[in-house]
């Protein structure tokens, strides 16, 4: 708890929770690598669930950078808004099930880049056919539907943080 | 500017969605769900159309890139729909609060990007190669249209820090 409550006494925490900007800054950032991450590995599920066919599974090998960068966004934009609130979110039930979801999700991600083998298609510019279309097989379905449900239970833990804090203070 | 729709801001306030929405504050918290919800669905489908028209991903063949725009489309109405039931919590408040103003601005700029791409724009992919590159004002609409979505997240986030909460 010591260690928790330096980490709100630092400079750039005070700076998060005490300035007019600092939470809407910290967060803007938050949200717009949460729609990059969610927003594109979502659209691969969907595509690997059996959405819009037509598109080749390739071609989201080169969205994946734009993906990780979203997550190295939250990641990073996440670990400072962590240290502003430490000791309120360490006991937040919410923010524990949002962590897990993150780390599920993250995980997915990294299992379908392996299992439709992303990083050959990277290099390869224009549509030639030079590499056959990745296979879609069971397990491949499998991590899509884990990977949305924990990106969608990931949102909603990270809005409910703000109402479990809410309603801690109230008294609720 | 404000006087003339005062009755329409009392009108909504205490209309049955002002009450449904002021009856819990799950109301919101859930409504916030689906707006966040809402936002990655549009964001995440416009990543994909728009990455394509600025020739990021071009081993998706041009017209077949479209095929995500429903999502976009869903996630719009999503986030349009919880947004209304948000404003009806305390129209008068939204009204005053300048980031609503300049997010109400830039939805009207990413709405008429998204007609003029439809109606000006799209006619045309059919006749380019569809592993091939797009013309520059397909790319500039490209462009606008993600710039202006990360502004309209930004404006969100502002419109909560101005009214002094998290």
């Amino acid at each position: 708890m010591e260690f928790l409550r330096a980490l709100e006494g630092l400079p750039f925490s005070e700076w998060i929770t005490q300035s007019d900007l600092g939470y809407p800054i910290m967060l803007s950032f938050h949200s717009i690598g949460l729609a990059a991450v969610v927003g594109i590995t979502a659209m691969m599920d969907l595509r690997v669930l059996g959405f819009a066919k037509g598109v080749p599974l390739s071609g989201f090998a080169r969205m994946t950078p734009v993906a990780v960068a979203g997550f190295w966004v939250n990641a990073i934009s996440g670990v400072l808004l962590f240290m502003a609130d430490a000791t309120r979110l360490i006991d937040n039930w919410a923010f524990g099930v949002k962590m897990l979801c993150v780390v599920v999700g993250g995980a997915m991600f990294w299992l379908h880049f392996r299992q439709l083998g992303l990083a050959r298609y990277s290099a390869v510019e224009v549509g030639e056919a030079t590499e056959a279309e990745p296979l879609v097989t069971r397990s491949v379905r499998i991590v899509a539907v884990v990977s949305l449900i924990a990106w969608l239970v990931a949102i909603d833990g990270g809005r409910l943080i703000a109402y479990v804090i809410d309603a801690a203070e109230l008294g609720v | 500017m404000t006087h003339f729709l005062l009755p329409f801001f009392y009108w909504l306030q205490n209309s049955p969605l002002g009450h449904f929405v002021s009856s819990s504050s799950w109301v919101y918290t859930i409504g916030l769900m689906f707006h966040f919800t809402g936002m990655a669905m549009l964001f995440g489908a416009m990543l994909v159309v728009d990455l394509r028209l600025l020739g990021v991903t071009k081993r998706i063949p041009l017209p077949v890139a479209l095929a995500f725009l429903p999502i976009a489309i869903a996630g719009f109405i999503i986030n349009l729909v919880t947004g209304v039931v948000f404003f009806a919590f305390d129209p008068l408040s939204f009204w005053n609060n300048i980031a609503f103003k300049v997010k109400l601005v830039l939805l009207l700029v990413a709405g008429a990007n998204a007609l003029w791409f439809t109606f000006a724009e799209e006619p045309k992919l059919r006749t380019l190669p569809p592993y091939g590159d797009t013309p520059s004002v397909i790319k500039w609409t490209a462009g606008l249209s993600l710039a202006v979505w990360t502004l309209v997240i930004v404006c969100g986030r502002m419109i909560v820090g101005l009214a002094g909460l998290k």
